[in-house]
């Protein structure tokens, strides 16, 4: 009787253990989550002061006067005054370019956290419904024991397994509020709050065809722009050496221009490599995406036959061939494929966000 | 009949086609070497480095010429700047070595995701056609019930997708390897002999090591340089000087840091000697199950060709052995890759 009734304490106290919930929060909790970020806020900080110096730091450049003799210094007072600017421009745009690089990764890291904290919850309360059967087994053991029809072995079996699964249980309940804590110093609530309703329930993304991303790729990657800067650049420099012939007269100016030239090269040739890197992960990341889109497509086909087989069954169970135990497996089959096609639209919708990122698409943002 | 003959022949040339169709050229590891490194374009970039580095040591030999050796400036113009250029000049070649040994890497790893990658590809192919067939029959057998048939369809489209993603990541390492290689062939990773790396003397890799890697090698000139360094000050700053203070702690700093590089070197070696022992005994015992599973499928080959057992059987059998090929080309991949690493680092060939 005792036992009984601290079985029944139990239950209701782990009853009471799970998380409260509330609506789902997810747009709230990424906003916050955005809105909180010190490295955003100090990359805003950083683009408006360049923002604002912008046009006093041309006219300075603009003012430098280079002279017109063909002297060493004021050759190199001209180049620095013409690619000064390039410079300058350059830096205003990576600047720009660094915020909307950030909030993509921002969203990206996000999303991969808000889906652990769902799988663990969805472990703790897998856990939780198994303590809750093994409790039960280990009851109704414990109620046959006592009139005679198993023995002890039995019921002490039907303890340990039933101590097992508490042990499971608590155990992906703490890993779960672990994660609550350390996501709530993320998007900067306070550490104890628990109050989530986690809903990956997504609708599924379109994806567009491939040569989309490649172009948007060839046309928005910062690095790119970076080599292409460089290059121009250098470039710029070669020409003002030659034109005032300054690999001939100095020495400095000799070396500087071979310098210069390697320099062209090797940021032509990493250029090179790195496009054709980069579109082959582009490449392969779609393609990865069209097999993830041909899974979800089967796994809605595992969803209808999931459904039939339980509509099925339920004539079955109403019409006594089956136990109630029985059709609850087939709805419960029913209910995992439902759950297991929202987890692959959610990564399917992952997948599309790092393509889009790797094809620098998120360059087309607003500040 | 001979029109049923007929379509059984054109079937059996497409799929025979089809399976050459994904077999490259065999080349020897050696052959591939040569390609991939007379290949490949970024060791342009290396040889423009070597160039950039080769030019600022000229230019520091230059300025020592012209500089006068009997102020502060002057020294470090005339013995430390060149002394670092030409460090930087030697770690530069260096580097340069060990891109050109990744790319013998490169070669021994692709080649043997082929061979692995093939496997896969070909065994998720089986059980795809098993699937196509069970599905077949399924919709033939008048007990098997709608929802059966969809069950076998379902299960039929998810091996289909599997297959399909094999195939995909087997031609992605063809078409690495043709981007490596210039053509459609392959080298001969299944030829290499594996060899036993209990022989290994520490001694001997030690000896090899300590001209070879570059990490002691850059420590070793810092070493060198500090004192250098060290030498000039003392003549031109007082004791109590910051100048004469910091060039004293920086040289004995590098002297630590070269000491402690030696112990770190020495220990990694031992430790990689050792996990190729492991990695090594790990090919062996795949060798083992792989022999048992070449035996167990002969003896169901003959028991087959007697009648003794079902076809359904002796396939069992030979997607066990194949699976058991499969693993053991992966795990002469770990211990080969994890020599090359352990050649790249220390210089020693075995």
């Amino acid at each position: 009787m005792i036992k009984k009734t601290l079985s029944i304490l139990l239950i209701l106290v782990l009853l009471l253990l799970p998380v409260t919930v509330s609506a789902s929060d997810y747009e709230a909790s990424y906003n916050e989550y955005i809105n909180n970020s010190e490295q955003l806020k100090s990359l805003y900080t950083t683009y408006q002061d360049l923002e604002s110096s912008y046009a006093d730091s041309v006219k300075e450049l603009l003012n430098y006067s280079t002279g017109s003799s063909l002297s060493y210094y004021q050759a190199y007072a001209y180049i620095n005054k013409v690619t000064g600017k390039i410079q300058l421009d350059r830096s205003l745009e990576a600047s720009k370019e660094n915020i909307l690089r950030t909030k993509m990764d921002m969203t990206i890291s996000f999303r991969s956290r808000y889906y652990n904290l769902y799988t663990l919850e969805k472990s703790m309360n897998d856990t939780y419904s198994n303590y809750l059967s093994q409790l039960e087994t280990y009851n109704s053991n414990v109620a046959l024991y006592k009139q005679g029809y198993i023995n002890k072995s039995i019921v002490d079996l039907s303890d340990y397994n039933k101590k097992s699964a508490y042990v499971s249980y608590m155990s992906n309940k703490r890993n779960y509020e672990n994660a609550i804590r350390e996501f709530n110093l993320l998007i900067g609530k306070d550490y104890d709050n628990t109050d989530y309703k986690l809903n990956i329930d997504e609708k599924i993304k379109a994806v567009s065809p491939l040569d989309v991303y490649l172009e948007s790729f060839l046309e928005n990657s910062p690095t790119l722009k970076s080599y292409s800067n460089t290059i121009e650049i250098g470039e710029i420099k070669i020409d003002c050496l030659e034109a005032y012939n300054l690999d001939v007269t100095s020495y400095d100016a000799k070396l500087d221009y071979a310098k210069t030239n390697i320099s062209i090269e090797i940021t032509a040739l990493r250029k090179k490599e790195y496009i054709e890197t980069s579109k082959s992960d582009i490449e392969n990341l779609y393609t990865q995406i069209e097999f993830a889109k041909r899974t979800i497509d089967n796994e809605a086909f595992a969803i209808e036959i999931n459904k039939r087989l339980m509509e099925e069954n339920r004539d079955f169970y109403l019409k006594g061939y089956i136990e109630k135990e029985e059709y609850n497996s087939y709805i419960e089959k029913y209910e995992n494929s439902v759950k297991a096609y929202k987890e692959k639209i959610y990564s399917y919708n992952s997948m599309i966000l790092n393509l889009e990122k790797t094809a620098c698409m998120y360059m087309k943002g607003e500040l | 009949m001979k029109k049923k003959i007929i379509i059984i022949l054109i079937i059996a040339l497409i799929v025979s086609g089809g399976v050459i169709g994904y077999d490259l050229l065999k080349i020897s590891v050696n052959e591939a070497n040569k390609i991939a490194l007379e290949n490949d374009q970024y060791l342009e970039i290396d040889n423009l480095n070597l160039q950039a580095a080769a030019i600022d040591y000229d230019n520091a030999l230059r300025n020592a010429k012209i500089s006068s050796k009997y102020s502060y400036s002057g020294e470090m113009t005339s013995y430390y700047t060149p002394f670092m250029q030409e460090t930087n000049l030697n770690l530069t070649k260096m580097s340069n070595e060990k891109n050109m040994k990744l790319i013998e890497k490169q070669v021994l790893s692709l080649s043997y995701d082929y061979y692995i990658n093939k496997g896969n590809y070909e065994s998720s192919l089986k059980s795809y056609q098993k699937a196509v067939d069970d599905y077949n029959s399924a919709k033939k057998d008048s007990e098997t019930t709608a929802l059966e048939i969809m069950q076998y369809e379902y299960s039929m489209k998810a091996l289909k997708i599997n297959s399909d993603i094999q195939e995909a990541t087997f031609s992605q390492t063809k078409n690495e390897l043709f981007k490596l290689l210039n053509d459609e062939q392959v080298a001969d990773v299944t030829a290499i002999v594996i060899k036993n790396p209990y022989d290994i003397d520490f001694n001997q890799v030690w000896t090899t090591a300590t001209d070879y890697n570059s990490d002691l090698y850059s420590k070793k000139r810092n070493k060198e340089a500090q004192e250098i360094l060290f030498s000039i000050v003392k003549k031109y700053y007082k004791e109590d000087t910051s100048n004469y203070i910091s060039a004293l702690a920086n040289k004995e700093k590098a002297k630590l840091d070269y000491d402690s590089q030696i112990e770190s070197l020495k220990v990694k070696i031992i430790n990689d000697i050792e996990n190729l022992k492991t990695k090594y005994d790990y090919v062996e015992l795949e060798m083992l199950n792989n022999s048992i599973k070449k035996n167990d499928y002969d003896i169901a080959k003959s028991q087959y060709d007697n009648g003794f057992i079902s076809l359904d059987s002796l396939d069992s059998k030979k997607s066990a052995l194949d699976a058991s090929d499969t693993q053991l080309i992966q795990k002469k991949r770990t211990y080969i890759l994890a020599l090359k690493d352990f050649e790249i680092y220390t210089g020693f060939t075995y």
